[in-house]
């Protein structure tokens, strides 16, 4: 009980010491909060969540498990809509198709995809997911279940530059070439095309002569995943390309020096090709903390290695089934953290959470950072403002992150309390008491939409919500959370109530403000 | 501000916590733990993914999964799933994706949630007590949220609309539309959350609904059964005991709160007993529920009597047992509230966005016709040596796994496969009941009839001739039709071809009755003195998918060709039927017409037999 209380008290004490560790560089003038949370805000960006095709205005369009993200040089968003096998342009207009065409459903009712090259109007994809862009602004697709690599011209055409339609890991020249399950793509500045092959387990390359190379090695490994089943898996390898392996690798994205980073899902961990050096390490995830000589894998039964949740030093840090990718300017990797429905941050060695439930629990909530929820993000993109487009496909939504910012404050020392971007008005001042910020109880959780009553002496504080949600705070006089009546008005500790409430509670030491977001 | 407050107590809290000082923040302890479920029976083709990977294998019973692992049906599959710890059953029915969302503790709570991507799903939720009260079981679907505890339900998505419907047996499934961001902009008045009762179903085709409780309505027995497939109907069944118990005890509790003067349940429903009359209506009608699906299925051929007599055994009150001799039709008016009921309005329904997505299909279809054939063709043949190479792949893990085993654990290994094999094929038991009724994906019969393709008839009426083909025979279970090619030749100085490319689909015939079908008409440009007309048909499904099995018993219309007349002279004209193929969905030839192009089949044109 205690500790409970002591907790809350030290968090509050400690706002202003701990602001700035994290990786408190991002999108430079991004909050920081109490607890080194780097504060975003979370919003569906397109997409009603209704599992269908429409174009429309961004919110009202539907999709059918969005997989993949790209901006496009002009600014728009290109989505790779899975189910739909479309890619899809969204804008401040709306949304419309780009290229694929819907031709007809199987008997379950589900989109028949395929493949055929031609204007945009009568070519088709199956199931496309990761995509790049030239120097030129030529769109590259990987096609995963077509097992091909498309190519999308300036004038909207669609081309096959590697893969048959068979699955196979054949190299030599893109019409001859195989792969299986491709997912992500990465264009390198000189036009050589990078593939995820994920169900291959190795990175390849297609260079602007339309050759395409195995660069890494390929995995022997199989599990006997049940009793009696036996099934091929990846494998993991550090060190140089040729001998380097991966778990399903299901994620590319260049950096600046034009080196690799691959998310591979099925190790838990990010890669690093480095083509300078010719090597290949691990930068972040559990793959990291492997001894020399000791297998990822515990026994002969497990496909993928061990995932978890962590954040921290990119040695320490867990993720579940990262997927795709995306470079921030400042040089750090967005990740979406698939199973842990969350969007992770690694830079300068440190893995930090930018969304998702602090539990990892799904959903589609749209609020805080650590109170957001998505349902099995797979991939992430950067718009030219920073802010972080994420392709949350169960949801079938695009959402969008972006830095909070504190509403204009007035110049005044006096104690402050903001809603979301609202700063809330009192006509009685909150007050600062042992630490705690104390708020006349009424006029902050009216201005959250609950009626309060109170009974039993003032002790039993009833809060509704709008939605016939109740929520009753009993209060112990002698616990340090005791409310107090001044002016008629019952002030109550503001973190207290509003943690109650389910709403996400920081201090900013700096303007003396409490913000509140829901 | 409304005062809301007193509504709330009576009885229809939703969320309230007592707090007092020991509350540790609630989402501290969540993890992601060694909770798992189990696979009881899986029948047909199921496969697993694991976890966020992409790799899938086949599933079978005694398999243990955990989060974020799906498990998928193919056509005529089934599995059964139970959560290890709550002892919570899923039946997922044949072509159906579950994927289990959360299986996490919270301190000793549990959160069991999952997602229901396509098909059906039966869900048997154990009751929370105890400790566990505060717990729910939850499954979502692209437009609906269920929770529930203590209950048997049903979840279908529709295949064609993607709509959600989910039948109550027993218990109460709170059901909710999953946008939660936009709640700031419903009034007061709009409900969230609306509570189904047993015997009620609720049908969600979109998350924009005004007003929920107009959305939940009788149970629609003949469209359950229409949707959900054979093993998924044996569950219900099956569970037509405790189904019964369970409701007796709600019944109980009706009228208890009839006698204390309550008449609606909650607020949050489409429900309301108003006096004895109704409360003997509404336990009337779930003494029959189960005893109504069953009668239904039994006249849809999809069970037999044997899976309703084994339900039987478990009832030891005779009255209870299920007899369809004595089963009562359910009285549709009992417990619906009248004043939610007048909330319904005009089908204001998303089957716009529907219609909307059909017309681009077809639009496109008929845009990239000349494509089509080749694009299937190609498909068709990808598909075919992808399923080859990926067995290939599967036997090659095979043989490497069995490098590295010792003798031992290679013999265990063969063993547990032949026991999984074993296990899929003899719960694969979709073999419904034998029916003479010759509809598309009716069961085969046990005489083999002669395959036959012909052209019946050609009828003048003098300004059109109709060429009419027949096709039948084709009921055994390796002769599942999955298209048809047929050549017809004609004097081209005679008669013309001049109607759609695209046959309009006609409940009459074969390929016309099937809503993902496609027919072609099309007759080229000839060089001699006869016009070639080429006919073609297919199920849409893909080559090595899960198109639903055609089988075509008696004689049926295949298609009727209407042939323009150049001119009213139809003296002696003759039809040829030149050319045909009959083909299952791995391209073998089930009936093969290909040697009439050295001597067609003529056949004369007669004159309609009215007068003309």
């Amino acid at each position: 009980m205690k500790r409970t209380i002591s907790f809350l008290i030290a968090s509050a004490l400690s706002a202003s010491l701990l602001a700035g560790t994290a990786a408190a560089a991002f999108l430079s003038n991004a909050l920081v909060g109490d607890k080194g949370q780097i504060m975003m805000d979370v919003k569906s960006y397109a997409g009603s969540g209704d599992y269908g095709s429409a174009n429309d205005m961004r919110l009202q369009a539907e999709f059918r498990h969005p997989s993949g993200l790209l901006v496009r040089g002009d600014g728009a968003l290109i989505v790779a809509d899975g189910d739909n096998h479309l890619l899809r342009a969204v804008t401040a207009d709306g949304t419309e198709s780009l290229a694929g065409v819907l031709l007809k459903k199987d008997a379950q009712g589900k989109l028949v995809g395929g493949l055929l090259d031609g204007p945009s109007n009568a070519s088709l994809f199956q199931n496309p997911s990761g995509i790049a862009a030239d120097a030129q602004g030529r769109l590259y697709v990987a096609d995963t279940e077509n097992h091909a690599i498309r190519k999308i011209g300036l004038d909207g055409s669609v081309t096959t530059i590697a893969g048959t339609g068979l699955l196979g890991r054949l190299d030599g020249p893109g019409s001859r070439a195989t792969f299986h399950s491709p997912k992500d793509v990465a264009v390198a500045a000189d036009g050589t095309v990078y593939v995820a092959d994920t169900l291959n387990h190795v990175i390849r390359k297609i260079t602007p002569a339309g050759e395409v190379v195995t660069l890494t090695a390929p995995s022997n490994r199989v599990v006997e995943a049940f009793p009696g089943v036996a099934v091929p898996a990846g494998d993991f390898a550090d060190g140089d390309m040729a001998i380097a392996k991966f778990n399903e690798p299901s994620g590319l994205a260049l950096d600046a020096r034009g080196n690799l980073y691959v998310s591979d899902s099925g190790n838990h961990s990010i890669r690093y090709i480095n083509f300078q050096s010719g090597k290949v390490t691990t930068v972040a995830g559990s793959a990291m903390r492997i001894g020399k000589g000791k297998s990822l894998y515990a026994d002969l039964t497990r496909l993928y290695a061990e995932d978890g949740f962590a954040d921290g030093k990119a040695s320490d840090a867990a993720f579940r089934y990262p997927a795709g990718i995306a470079v921030t300017e400042e040089g750090g990797l967005v990740i979406a953290d698939s199973l842990n429905h969350s969007i992770r941050y690694l830079q300068d060695g440190e893995v930090a959470t930018l969304a998702g439930h602090s539990s990892q629990l799904s959903g589609e909530h749209d609020g805080a950072d650590r109170l957001a929820t998505f349902h099995r993000p797979t991939d992430v993109a950067i718009a030219p403002d920073g802010s972080i487009y994420v392709a949350d496909s169960y949801n079938n939504k695009i959402r969008l992150l972006t830095p909070y910012r504190l509403p204009d404050l007035p110049e005044a020392p006096a104690l402050k309390v903001v809603i979301g971007s609202g700063l809330v008005a009192f006509d009685a001042q909150p007050e600062m008491i042992s630490s705690r910020v104390m708020v006349p109880v009424r006029a902050v959780a009216e201005r959250l939409g609950y009626e309060v009553e109170y009974e039993d002496g003032e002790k039993l504080v009833t809060f509704t919500g709008a939605d016939g949600s109740v929520l009753e705070l009993r209060i112990d006089a002698n616990s340090p959370y005791a409310p107090y009546l001044k002016q008629g008005r019952t002030y109550v500790p503001v973190r207290f109530m509003a943690e109650q409430l389910g709403l996400d509670v920081q201090w900013q030491q700096e303007s003396r403000t409490v913000i509140l977001r829901p | 501000m409304k005062n809301t407050t007193n509504r709330s107590r009576l009885g229809l809290v939703m969320l309230a916590f007592f707090i007092v000082m020991t509350l540790i923040p609630a989402s501290a302890f969540a993890l992601a733990s060694e909770r798992s479920a189990t696979i009881l029976e899986a029948g047909g083709g199921v496969t697993v993914r694991i976890a966020g990977g992409y790799a899938s294998y086949p599933a079978y019973a005694g398999m243990r999964l955990h989060e974020g692992d799906t498990i998928e049906t193919g056509e005529g599959a089934h599995a059964i799933i139970q959560v290890d710890d709550r002892k919570d059953r899923i039946t997922l029915g044949e072509h159906g994706e579950l994927f289990l969302s959360d299986l996490k503790s919270q301190g000793k709570a549990a959160i069991t949630r999952f997602a229901l991507l396509s098909g059906s799903a039966w869900s048997h939720v154990e009751p929370r007590t105890g400790h566990t009260a505060g717990e729910r079981f939850e499954i979502r679907t692209g437009t609906a949220v269920l929770t529930a505890k203590g209950t048997y339900f049903m979840t279908i998505i529709n295949k064609k609309t993607g709509e959600t419907t989910m039948v109550v047996a027993a218990g109460i499934v709170s059901a909710a539309s999953p946008t939660e961001n936009e709640s700031a902009n419903r009034s007061q008045e709009e409900n969230k959350t609306v509570f189904v009762y047993p015997a009620q179903q609720i049908n969600l085709d979109s998350r924009e609904v005004r007003e929920l409780r107009a959305k939940v309505e009788f149970i629609d027995i003949k469209k359950l059964i229409d949707e959900i497939p054979p093993k998924v109907i044996e569950s219900i069944v099956k569970d037509h005991e405790e189904i019964v118990k369970e409701n007796e005890q709600w019944a109980e509790q009706l009228r208890e709160q009839l006698e204390a003067g309550v008449m609606r349940p909650s607020e949050l429903a489409n429900f309301q007993i108003r006096d004895l009359t109704d409360l003997n209506k509404v336990t009337a009608n779930l003494d029959n529920l189960v005893g109504n699906i069953a009668k239904q299925a039994i006249d849809a051929h999809k069970i037999e009597q044997k899976t309703i007599d084994e339900a039987n055994k478990k009832v030891d009150d005779p009255l209870k047992k299920i007899d369809l001799s004595k089963v009562e039709q359910l009285d549709r008016t009992a417990g619906l509230d009248p004043e939610v009921e007048a909330l319904k309005q005009a089908a204001q329904d998303g089957t716009q966005r529907l219609l909307e997505e059909q017309r681009q299909l077809l639009e496109n279809q008929q845009r990239l016709a000349s494509l089509l054939q080749k694009i299937e063709a190609d498909k068709k043949k990808l598909d075919e040596t992808n399923r080859k190479a990926a067995e290939d792949e599967s036997s090659k893990a095979e043989e490497r796994l069995k490098e590295q085993l010792d003798e031992a654990a290679r013999k265990a290994y063969e063993e547990n496969k032949r026991k999984n094999e074993q296990s899929s094929s003899g719960q694969s038991g979709t073999t419904p009941p034998a029916t003479s009724s010759p509809s598309p994906g009716s069961p085969p019969s046990n005489i083999d009839k002669e395959e036959t393709l012909v052209l019946r008839d050609a009828i003048s009426d003098g300004k059109t001739v109709t060429a009419s083909l027949y096709l039948g025979g084709f009921d055994q279970p390796d002769e599942s039709i999955y298209a048809v090619e047929v050549q017809l030749l004609y004097d081209d100085s005679r008669l013309s071809y001049h109607g759609k490319n695209i046959v309009s689909p006609s409940s009459g015939t074969v390929f016309g009755a099937l809503p993902n079908s496609l027919e072609l008409l099309r007759q080229p440009p000839t060089w001699g003195e006869n016009a070639t007309l080429y006919y073609a048909a297919a199920v849409s499904g893909v080559a090595g998918s899960n198109a639903a099995p055609l089988f075509v018993a008696d004689e049926k219309l295949l298609v009727s060709i209407p042939l323009q007349l150049m001119n009213t002279n139809d003296e002696g004209l003759v039809i040829q039927l030149a050319y045909f193929k009959v083909l299952d969905k791995d391209g073998n030839v089930l009936l093969d017409g290909s040697h009439l192009a050295d001597d067609p089949i003529k056949v004369a044109v007669r004159p309609a037999t009215e007068s003309r």
